[in-house]
């Protein structure tokens, strides 16, 4: 008897709706922000380096920039992409060569420093951060919990003179 | 941003259709999208579930179309051990599998199971491999390795807003592995009981992301199912069954935003296959294929031109008081072209225009030959209301028109000019909204009106046979047929189960399905002497009320799990008689219910999976000798339960052994009115080079 109340409470659990998806960046994150980058319209191959914006004062960029490093360690192997991560602390943002801004969470307003770099280097931008993308900061945000989101701003993206394959923005969420 | 912000943000419908107005003007500035075309490996890759094009010609994640859809994967595949097609698709909810030959089955979604059914369109990577002479898949003909398929797309309910005719209650759409980025080199080999061979090749040479070509060859050898529970009127009976396909398909990218495909196929087969009224006959079928595409990505969206040519023979011996050798080729050509493109942030938009000529010819079936035209055109606007309801509308018109040049025989009821003046005009369309509340939930709501046209054969059949007593029996197509028309009401629900890393899928669906059809040769005629006429009609209207549940789910450790029960209702209002008249008892003729279910687990090496399937009573059809005569004799089919299982060894990386066991719940079941199933064991060796 004891096994079919578990057994119920499990299947009652299981409809029950989730919570917010927790921001911080994650290894899928990562897998899917890299798979991304396939379908530019010159997709990227080889080494990429991933410029990993962050502010060291603000926690939750600092805890991103930590995870991302850790991630990717020395270079990650993603298809046909080697992703090796550059820490750009935020100041040192335009002097920093990097080929892909990642943007960490939790810079708000200071975020708008990105977008600029990015138009002005013609600079592709990835973020876990939804809210910096539709603030424009930021041309890419990807989401991989509970499921795989990925949201493109397109101003952004025209800004920064990033275009993508047809196929890969009819399962996007552009705005 | 939040959903009302988003909201404000989007501009009002009338706003939109000022849009859609100017479309012409807008397109090229709608986006610089430019790239690659759909490269599925790709996006399965970074969505981390399967993608599709077959709900609305647009890529989409299969979670998010407005379809019922299920998808095999490479994975279920290889799993279950299956060497063609049909075993494969036994597993999968609300499809039926009949089986009537080692090598022979008919396979129907939605109800109405037939022989010979023209109901379900099947494709291989768009190319439709359903030949339309009499509306009808020969499944062990399909030119493709299993091991070369990327995955089996089954869209249940009709989808023929999207592929036109006879797509009318679903359509299963076999994707294979893109020669441009997939390398797939296998040879796999296989010994089992009842005299089975079983061998495939499929190599490639690719420079990746510029051009590849695929070669695949395969082929399977089997002795067929005794004739000892046939009539005894089915006489000879094929005691051997073979198979033997090959296809090249090669892709290449001119340039970083242009694709060409070629492709060529051949298959040969032989069996005994349950032909349309119902009697087991040796049939051999030869069919050949020539596909060439061009895609490009561009300021105006991702452009489609697709054409191709399908050539099919098919010979059988009817055994009906000796043997009556009848050939006949059909070949049809289409051209399609379409481009898909969005405009702003939230529509996206599908247009599309095909051509179709089909041509059946045959010294004696008609008098010569016969054949159609059909013209068509296609839309589909999929919006995006908010980040999570989108609503997809797809319509299409086609506009078939009959030529016959050859003369029609004496006693024909209908005049030449009858058939040279035929035509009709049929729309079609999908409409469904998917609402996905959280990541965990889907909610679908769909309508969808599919078009089964009348075959080749129902339109110009024009045949004379003398019986003797100078009476000479006509088998006429009629071309007054109207379409069978299937309308399709449907809901939806997807669960994704994370304590128990499983998805929950429901769907409830009511279908109404008018003008049935059946072909000439099926029903009796009419007697004037000296001609006995018998002819195509449209003969009564049908619903369906169907449930499916499906539940399905895997673990990290290696375990995986599916139960799956399907509720197929049919009540059909025909205006001609059941058997023994005709064969056709579409109320009986489906099972009512049927339970799929699976494991499986991999560890070390190993990898074990079993699959079953109940299926309650339902009666079938064979054409026998009775006291009144040569008449179709309903025959009941029992429940009954099928087990599959599969044992596999990984020795090496690269080469696996297997053992495989089909039938595993007696040495012979019955299944169908055709011959009872053998068990059947299978060793194999595939090699991954």
């Amino acid at each position: 008897m004891r096994k079919i109340l578990v057994g119920l409470v499990i299947m009652v659990a299981a409809f029950i709706p989730f919570g917010p998806a927790q921001a911080q960046v994650t290894a899928k994150d990562v897998q899917v922000a890299a798979r991304v980058l396939n379908f530019t319209a010159t997709p990227f191959t080889g080494t990429v380096k991933l410029g990993i914006v962050y502010d060291p004062s603000v926690a939750a960029s600092a805890a991103d920039e930590a995870a991302l490093t850790g991630i990717l360690g020395s270079g990650l192997i993603v298809g046909s992409i080697n992703l090796v991560p550059v820490p750009v602390p935020i100041a040192k943002l335009s002097s920093t060569p990097v080929d892909v801004l990642f943007l960490t969470s939790g810079l708000g307003a200071a975020g708008a420093a990105v977008g600029t770099q990015a138009a002005s280097a013609k600079q592709l931008c990835i973020t876990t951060d939804t809210a910096a993308t539709a603030a424009g900061d930021c041309a890419v945000s990807v989401q991989s919990d509970p499921k795989v989101q990925i949201t493109v701003n397109k101003a952004s993206a025209s800004a920064t003179g990033v275009s993508f394959a047809s196929a890969f923005l009819m399962m996007v969420t552009e705005i | 941003m939040t959903l009302k912000e988003w909201t404000i943000k989007q501009r009002t419908l009338k706003q939109r259709l000022g849009l859609v107005s100017g479309i012409v003007f807008s397109m090229a500035a709608a986006h610089q999208a430019r790239a690659q075309n759909v490269d599925y490996g790709s996006l399965e890759q970074m969505f981390g579930q399967p993608v599709t094009t077959s709900a609305t010609g647009s890529p989409q994640l299969a979670s998010q179309a407005p379809a019922d859809m299920q998808i095999i994967t490479a994975d279920d595949i290889r799993r279950s051990g299956a060497i063609d097609i049909p075993g494969v698709l036994q597993f999968v909810s609300g499809v039926d599998v009949r089986t009537y030959g080692a090598l022979d089955a008919e396979v129907s979604i939605g109800g109405f199971a037939q022989v010979y059914n023209p109901r379900l369109l099947v494709l291989i990577n768009g190319r439709q491999v359903y030949n339309d002479s009499y509306g009808f898949t020969v499944w062990n003909s399909l030119p493709v390795q299993l091991s070369d398929i990327r995955q089996i797309e089954v869209v249940q309910g009709p989808a023929s807003a999207l592929f036109g005719f006879n797509a009318a209650s679903g359509v299963i759409n076999i994707i294979t592995y893109d020669p441009l980025t997939d390398k797939t080199d296998t040879l796999k080999i296989g010994i089992g009981s009842d005299g089975t061979y079983v061998g495939s090749l499929v190599a490639t040479a690719q420079k990746a992301g510029k051009a590849g070509v695929t070669v695949q060859l395969g082929g399977i050898e089997t002795n067929e199912y005794s004739s000892d529970s046939l009539p005894t009127l089915n006489a000879p009976y094929q005691t051997h069954a073979d198979e033997e396909n090959y296809a090249i398909d090669g892709r290449a990218k001119p340039s970083e935003h242009t694709e060409v495909t070629l492709e060529v196929t051949h298959s040969d087969s032989s069996e005994s296959s349950q032909s349309i009224i119902y009697i087991p006959t040796p049939y051999q079928f030869r069919t050949q294929s020539f596909k060439g595409g061009f895609s490009a990505d561009t300021a105006w969206g991702l452009f489609n031109v697709l054409g191709y040519i399908n050539k099919d023979q098919g010979t059988s011996s009817l055994p009906l008081g000796g043997t009556v050798d009848q050939s006949s080729w059909n070949q049809v050509g289409v051209v399609q072209a379409n481009d898909l493109f969005k405009i702003g942030t939230t529509n996206a938009f599908r247009i599309g225009v095909e051509y179709r000529t089909n041509r059946e010819w045959d010294p004696s079936d008609f008098n010569g030959s016969s054949d159609y035209q059909d013209y068509a055109v296609s839309a589909m606007w999929n919006w995006q209301i908010t980040p999570t309801l989108a609503l997809t509308n797809a319509g299409r018109i086609d506009r078939l028109v009959v030529h016959r040049t050859s003369p029609v025989v004496a006693g024909t009821p209908y005049t030449q000019a009858d058939y040279a003046h035929a035509q009709l005009t049929a729309p079609s369309f999908n409409t469904g909204l998917v609402w996905q509340p959280t990541g965990n939930d889907t909610f679908r709501a769909l309508v969808g009106r599919g078009v089964q046209a009348p075959s080749q054969d129902e339109l110009g059949l024009d045949v004379a046979n003398p019986l003797g007593g100078g009476i000479t029996q006509i088998t006429a197509g009629n071309p007054y047929l109207k379409p069978s028309v299937t309308m399709n009401y449907e809901i939806d629900y997807d669960r994704v189960l994370a304590p128990i890393e499983s998805t929950l899928s429901t769907a409830f669906y009511y279908s109404t399905v008018q003008d049935l059809l059946t072909a000439s040769s099926v029903l009796p005629g009419n007697f004037t002497y000296p001609y006995y006429v018998q002819e195509a009609q449209n003969f009564g209207n049908g619903q369906v009320y169907g449930t499916k549940l499906v539940i399905k789910g895997s673990d990290p450790s290696g375990v995986r799990w599916n139960l799956g029960y399907t509720l197929t209702a049919v009540r059909a209002h025909m205006d001609i008689a059941g058997p023994p008249a005709t064969p056709y008892d579409f109320n009986n003729a489906t099972p009512v219910s049927a339970i799929v279910f699976g494991l499986g687990d991999s560890w070390n090496k190993f990898e074990a999976d079993l699959q079953g399937k109940w299926q309650s009573r339902y009666t079938d059809v064979i054409l026998g000798v009775g006291a009144a005569g040569v008449v179709y004799e309903p025959k009941a089919i029992s429940n009954f339960v099928t087990l599959d299982a599969r044992i596999a060894y990984n020795v090496t990386p690269h080469l696996v052994v297997a053992v495989t066991g089909d039938e595993l719940q007696s040495n012979q079941t019955i299944v169908s009115a055709g011959p009872e199933v053998d068990r059947r064991v299978l060793f194999t060796g595939t090699y991954n080079f």
